[in-house]
């Protein structure tokens, strides 16, 4: 019997009720962090503290949401503690699924992808983490308001601000586009 | 009385992210069928949650991330594979975000299970988050003349970031035995890279493999530290 069995708690192990949240903490971080070392390090951190916190008998009952909360905190933590060395990935360099897009679709995309990349990464975190867990992750306001430890109110304010500054990106970048056709 | 744009204004992010009551979702809905400014607004925003949404469904996490979790919750061999940036020769001391250490293997108090060589490697591997190499570790296992049925336990373990003289360092904090504290200080100037005890007495520099560790006794067991790509790795093997 192996160590880790041994200190299992009953019930779903903790694969089954948190690992199939890998992606989704995953590409959140990395739109968080905006690299991919940061965003390594981070979604190993956030399933490290999940996974000592679980062995030690937390009771989880919305295990999604409890692991952004465990995220969002080590992001803060990380931030505060040491002076920003990251340099942020470029958004070419970003992993990406392959797609069956024709290379003209591809080329329009990307354009607004990247402008969408660069909106997020210029706006505060806060906004920024707060549209990921709406629009990406598809979590409501008052499960927002959970994992940012803030009012709904303040979720509402920064979603609101986040899409301002998206849309203003985006605007920008259909401009672009029509005057290249 | 008609709504205005500017209160519908305000509605139309929580309309399009569900969270508007019936009646001020048909509040919302009814106007924009009427005013082509607000339905201009409302496709914007739906385009630009779509168009994040659908860049975020493209995006997976690395194989090697996957693989390193699935070890952590399993307790077989081999580790998973290493990223290239394991596989860096240098090894400095310098700034290191704060992220996980290495090769806890925690005591419950009531159960002392039989741990195999196999799950002691695979445990060091699993718990740091970034994991210490097999041959890393049995590279330091060898070098002190150790096997690889020596138990190797600590108890909690914490990292703290602190400011020594203007730069950012690390502070490894391993309690060893429920009774028995260590500190081991990672300075974060090149020049000053060994790590100290929590006496201030610095741990000897030993070259295992061509690579630098750090070695101290402490309480009856030895203590082992290195760092790779900037971060901390610690091993406690205890008295043979």
């Amino acid at each position: 019997m192996g160590l880790f069995d041994v200190i299992k708690p009953k019930g779903q192990s903790f694969e089954e009720k948190f690992l199939l949240y890998l992606n989704d903490i995953y590409r959140t971080a990395l739109r968080l962090t905006g690299s991919r070392d940061e965003a390594d390090d981070l979604t190993q951190e956030t399933f490290f503290k999940a996974y000592k916190a679980f062995t030690e008998g937390a009771s989880v009952s919305a295990p999604k949401a409890w692991l952004f909360k465990i995220m969002r905190n080590s992001f803060i933590n990380r931030r505060t503690s040491l002076a920003a060395r990251t340099e942020h990935v470029p958004f070419e360099d970003l992993p990406e699924q392959a797609s069956h897009e024709t290379p003209e679709d591809v080329m329009i995309r990307k354009t607004l992808e990247g402008r969408l990349h660069t909106a997020l990464l210029d706006m505060p975190a806060e906004y920024r983490l707060a549209l990921l867990l709406c629009d990406s992750e598809g979590l409501s306001y008052d499960e927002i308001a959970g994992i940012m430890q803030c009012p709904v109110g303040t979720v509402r304010s920064r979603i609101n601000r986040a899409r301002t500054l998206v849309r203003a990106a985006l605007r920008e970048n259909a401009d672009k586009v029509d005057t290249k056709r | 009385m008609p709504t205005s744009c500017k209160r519908i204004g305000t509605l139309l992010n929580q309309y399009i992210d569900g969270e508007l009551n019936p009646a001020k979702r048909m509040l919302v809905a009814r106007h924009v069928k009427a005013c082509t400014r607000c339905a201009a607004v409302l496709d914007e925003l739906s385009l630009a949650k779509a168009a994040l949404r659908a860049m975020q469904s493209r995006v997976e996490a690395p194989a090697f991330l996957k693989e390193a979790l699935a070890g952590m919750t399993a307790s077989r061999a081999p580790g998973p594979r290493r990223r290239r940036w394991f596989l860096t020769p240098e090894f400095s001391w310098g700034l290191a975000t704060v992220s996980i250490l290495t090769i806890l293997v925690g005591y419950l108090v009531f159960l002392k299970p039989e741990v195999s060589a196999c799950n002691l490697i695979t445990a060091i591997q699993a718990d740091s988050g970034r994991q210490a190499s097999v041959s890393e570790v049995s590279s330091i296992l060898a070098y002190f003349g150790r096997n690889e049925g020596d138990m190797i336990r600590t108890v909690g373990l914490t990292i703290q970031n602190y400011n020594c003289k203007g730069e950012d360092a690390l502070i490894l904090h391993m309690t060893v035995r429920k009774d028995k504290e260590l500190l081991v200080y990672s300075h974060g100037n090149p020049a000053d890279i060994e790590p100290r005890d929590s006496a201030g007495v610095r741990l000897k520099r030993v070259d295992i493999e061509r690579k630098d560790f750090y070695v101290g006794d402490f309480a009856g067991m030895k203590v082992v530290c290195w760092k790779m790509a900037g971060r901390p790795y610690a091993v406690v093997l205890s008295e043979a």
